[in-house]
C-alpha cells in the first residue's frame, strides 16, 4: 500500500527551477534512498515532503490525504522528519533529547503518561541507549549521537519517518551503526525516506532508490536497477566501474582515474 | 562513563522531574527549576527588606518587617509605605519584566547578545516616550506609549531582518544600529528643549526609580499579569525552539507562528518594563543568562529569569542608593557599569570557546 505519494511538484528558489514535474509513491513499510549528486534538490524534495517548506505547484498526499490538511502537530504524529544538521540545546542529556519526541502527543495538562514512558524506553532499546541516558548529547561520539536523535524520532512514534543526510560527516564504522539503526526501524514495520549521499550504503541498505538529476527523477527502482553504468556516469559526470559485493551482490561504485585507462598507461 | 551504572536499569521516565498526576491531568515539575525557583523568591524577600530598611532614616530588618505587617510607628509606616515600597515595588515589577523579556527573545534568536535592550526595544519605548512626554501629554507620564514605541521599533528590525530564528547574528548587529539611532532621536529631541523641563525626563532616560509613586506601576503590573497565562502557555512549544526551526517544526511546533507571539510578548513586556524606571539595561541579558546558568538544562527558564531580573535590580537599585547617599542618582548608571562587566565577561568567554 501507499504510504506516502507526491505528484507533479515543482518547486522554485528565487526563480531558479530547483525541482520539476516530479512524481513518486513510497510503499508502506519499506526503506527508500533519495540519491543524486550534490544540488540536484534530494534535501529540497525531503523538506516539501516533510511539509517543510510550502507546496506550492504539484500535490502531495499521506495516507490518501493532502499533506496541507494536516495540523502541524497532528501531522507530527503521522511524519518524523529529522534535518541535516539538528541543534542541540545547551546541556541536554540523552534522556530529555530523547523525551522531546513525545512533544507532539502531549499537551498543556497531559505532559507525562505511561504510553510516554513506554515510546521512550522501547526507542531507547531500540537505539541502545541504555548506557548513555545520563550523558550529555554534546559528549558523544557522532555515531552515538545519530542514534540518539533517531530515538527521539523513534519516540515521535509515527508510521513515517524521513532523514535528511543522518550519515554525512561519519566514518565508515559510525555510517554502519547508523545505518543499521535505521534498518532497525523498518523492519519495525516503519517505513524510512531517506536522503543519502554515499551511493554504497545506499544500495546496501534501501529496498528502493530514487535517484535525483538537476532537479528530476532520473531512475526510480530497487537499487540494482537504478545503479547502472550509464545512469552513474550520467549523475556525476564521472567515469566508473560497478563491481558485486561478495555476499548480497549490492552493486559498489569504484571511480576510475581518468588518466589510467590502460593498466599501461601507469608506466608510462 | 561514570553516570552509567554497570547494568543500566530500564527507563523508568524522566529522572530529573517529579511526576504529578491528578487523574486524567500529569505534570511534569522540572526539580533543579523548581528547587531554584524557591530559592530565589527567598532572597528576593531578603534583598527586599534590606531595601526597605537602608535610607536616609535607617531601619532594622525586623522594623520593616513589622512595618509591613502593620505594626509599625507614624513615622515608619510614612517611610515604608509611602517612600520606600512604591520605589520597591516599581523595581521589582522592572526587573521581572526585562528578566522575561530578555529570556524570551534570547531563547527566539537563539543569541546571548539578543535582549530587548541591545536590539533597539527598550530604545525605541524612550524615544516614544520622550516624544509624547514632550509634545504631546505636557504633565502626565505617558507609559501607555512605551509599547507603540517598541513595537515599531520591531516592525523596522523585522523588516530588516526577516528570519531571526536562522540569522541571529545579523539581528543583534542590526538591532544595536537601531539602538543608537533611536537614542540619537531622543537625544536630540531632548537637546531642543529648556533644562528645567528636562531634568526628571532625562534621569528617567537613564534608568531612574527614585520618587516613583503608584500612578504607573498599577496599570503596569496589571498588563503584565494580564499576559502572564499567554506566556505561561507558551512556554512549552518555546521548549523546542533550540532544537533550531526544522527540529521544532518536527515536534509538531508551529514555528511562524511561535515566533510571532513570542516577539509580540517580549515586546510588550519589555515596553512595559522600561516604562516605569526608564531603559534600564543589563538586566534582560543577565537575569536570563543566569537562570539558565542555575538550571542548567530543564524547560527554558522565564520564570527563574523574571525572578532573577527582579533581584538583580533590587540589588543594584540598592547599592546605588547606599553609595551615593545622600544624592540619588540614577539606577541605570550602575547597571550600566555592572553590564558592561558582565559583555566584556561573554565576549572572552566566547573568543576562548572559538579559540
Amino acid at each position: 500500500m501507499t504510504l506516502l505519494s507526491g505528484h507533479d511538484i515543482e518547486f522554485s528558489y528565487h526563480q531558479r527551477p530547483v525541482l520539476t514535474n516530479i512524481s513518486l509513491t513510497v510503499p508502506e513499510g519499506e526503506l527508500v534512498g533519495i540519491v543524486g549528486p550534490n544540488g540536484s534538490g534530494k534535501s529540497t524534495l525531503l523538506k516539501l515532503l516533510a511539509h517543510q517548506e510550502p507546496l506550492r505547484h504539484g500535490r502531495i498526499e499521506l495516507k490518501q490525504r493532502p499533506l496541507t490538511d494536516y495540523g502541524t502537530r497532528e501531522l507530527a504524529r503521522e511524519l518524523a522528519f529529522l534535518p541535516q544538521r539538528p541543534l542541540i540545546p545547551a546541556g541536554i542529556r540523552v534522556e530529555q533529547l530523547v523525551q522531546y519526541g513525545r512533544h507532539p502527543h502531549q499537551g498543556w495538562l497531559s505532559q507525562w503518561s505511561e504510553e510516554d514512558r513506554q515510546q521512550v524506553a522501547a526507542a531507547c532499546e531500540a537505539m541502545q541507549l541504555e548506557d548513555l541516558l545520563h550523558r550529555p548529547v554534546a559528549d558523544l561520539s557522532g555515531g552515538q549521537a545519530q542514534r540518539v536523535w533517531l530515538a527521539m524520532i523513534l519516540a515521535q512514534n509515527t508510521d513515517l519517518v524521513l532523514l535528511d543526510e543522518p550519515t554525512s560527516a561519519l566514518d565508515i564504522g559510525h555510517q554502519t551503526e547508523v545505518m543499521e539503526a535505521i534498518h532497525r526501524m523498518t523492519a519495525s514495520g516503519k517505513t524510512v525516506l531517506i536522503v543519502l549521499h554515499d551511493l554504497a550504503m545506499a544500495a546496501r541498505y534501501c529496498d528502493r532508490l530514487l535517484a535525483l538529476a538537476d532537479g528530476s527523477i532520473a531512475a526510480a527502482g530497487p537499487p540494482r536497477e537504478v545503479i547502472t553504468k550509464p545512469l552513474i556516469d550520467r549523475l556525476y559526470q564521472t567515469d566508473v566501474d560497478i563491481l558485486q559485493a561478495p555476499g548480497d551482490g549490492a552493486p559498489i561504485i569504484v571511480p576510475r582515474r581518468q588518466a589510467f585507462d590502460s593498466p599501461t598507461a601507469r608506466k608510462s | 562513563m561514570s553516570n552509567s551504572a554497570p547494568n543500566a536499569l530500564p527507563y523508568q521516565g524522566p529522572s530529573d522531574c517529579w511526576h504529578l498526576r491528578v487523574g486524567r491531568w500529569s505534570v511534569l515539575l522540572h526539580r533543579r527549576a523548581w528547587l531554584v525557583t524557591l530559592a530565589m523568591t527567598v532572597l528576593l524577600v531578603l534583598a527586599s527588606l534590606v531595601a526597605l530598611s537602608i535610607g536616609s532614616a535607617q531601619l532594622t530588618i525586623a522594623d520593616a518587617w513589622h512595618t509591613l505587617l502593620g505594626q509599625g510607628n507614624r513615622l515608619q509606616e510614612v517611610m515604608v509605605f509611602k517612600i520606600r515600597l512604591p520605589r520597591l515595588l516599581a523595581v521589582i515589577v522592572a526587573g521581572a519584566a526585562l528578566g522575561l523579556s530578555g529570556c524570551l527573545i534570547q531563547t527566539l534568536v537563539r543569541n546571548r547578545l539578543a535582549t530587548p535592550d541591545m536590539v533597539g526595544v527598550n530604545e525605541g519605548a524612550t524615544l516614544a516616550i520622550v516624544l509624547f512626554s514632550l509634545y504631546l501629554t505636557a504633565g502626565s507620564w505617558p507609559w501607555w506609549a512605551s509599547p507603540l514605541g517598541a513595537s515599531l521599533a520591531v516592525a523596522a528590525l523585522y523588516t530588516l531582518c526577516r528570519n531571526p530564528g536562522e540569522q541571529g547574528y545579523l539581528f543583534v548587529v542590526i538591532g544595536i544600529a537601531l539602538t543608537e539611532l533611536f537614542q540619537a532621536l531622543g537625544d536630540f529631541l531632548m537637546s531642543t528643549q529648556s533644562l528645567v523641563h528636562l531634568n526628571s525626563l532625562y534621569l528617567w532616560t537613564m534608568g531612574h526609580f527614585a520618587g516613583q509613586g503608584y500612578s504607573v506601576l498599577a496599570p503596569v503590573a496589571l498588563c503584565l499579569l494580564a499576559l502572564c497565562p499567554l506566556l505561561a502557555w507558551l512556554v512549552r512549544p518555546l521548549s523546542a525552539l533550540p532544537f533550531g526551526t526544522a527540529t521544532a517544526q518536527g515536534l509538531g511546533v508551529n514555528v511562524n507562528r511561535l515566533q510571532l507571539l513570542i516577539l509580540t510578548l517580549a515586546i510588550l513586556v519589555a515596553a512595559l518594563g522600561t516604562a516605569i524606571g526608564g531603559p534600564v539595561i543589563f538586566i534582560a541579558m543577565a537575569a536570563p543568562i543566569l537562570a539558565s546558568k542555575l538550571v542548567r538544562n530543564g524547560p527554558v527558564p522565564v520564570w527563574i529569569a523574571a525572578l532573577a531580573g527582579a533581584l538583580l535590580l533590587v540589588l543594584s537599585d540598592t547599592l546605588v542608593r547606599v553609595l551615593a547617599q545622600p544624592t540619588e542618582v540614577p539606577t541605570g548608571i550602575m547597571t550600566r557599569f555592572l553590564g558592561g562587566i558582565l559583555l566584556l565577561f561573554l565576549l572572552i568567554q566566547d573568543r576562548r570557546r572559538v579559540d
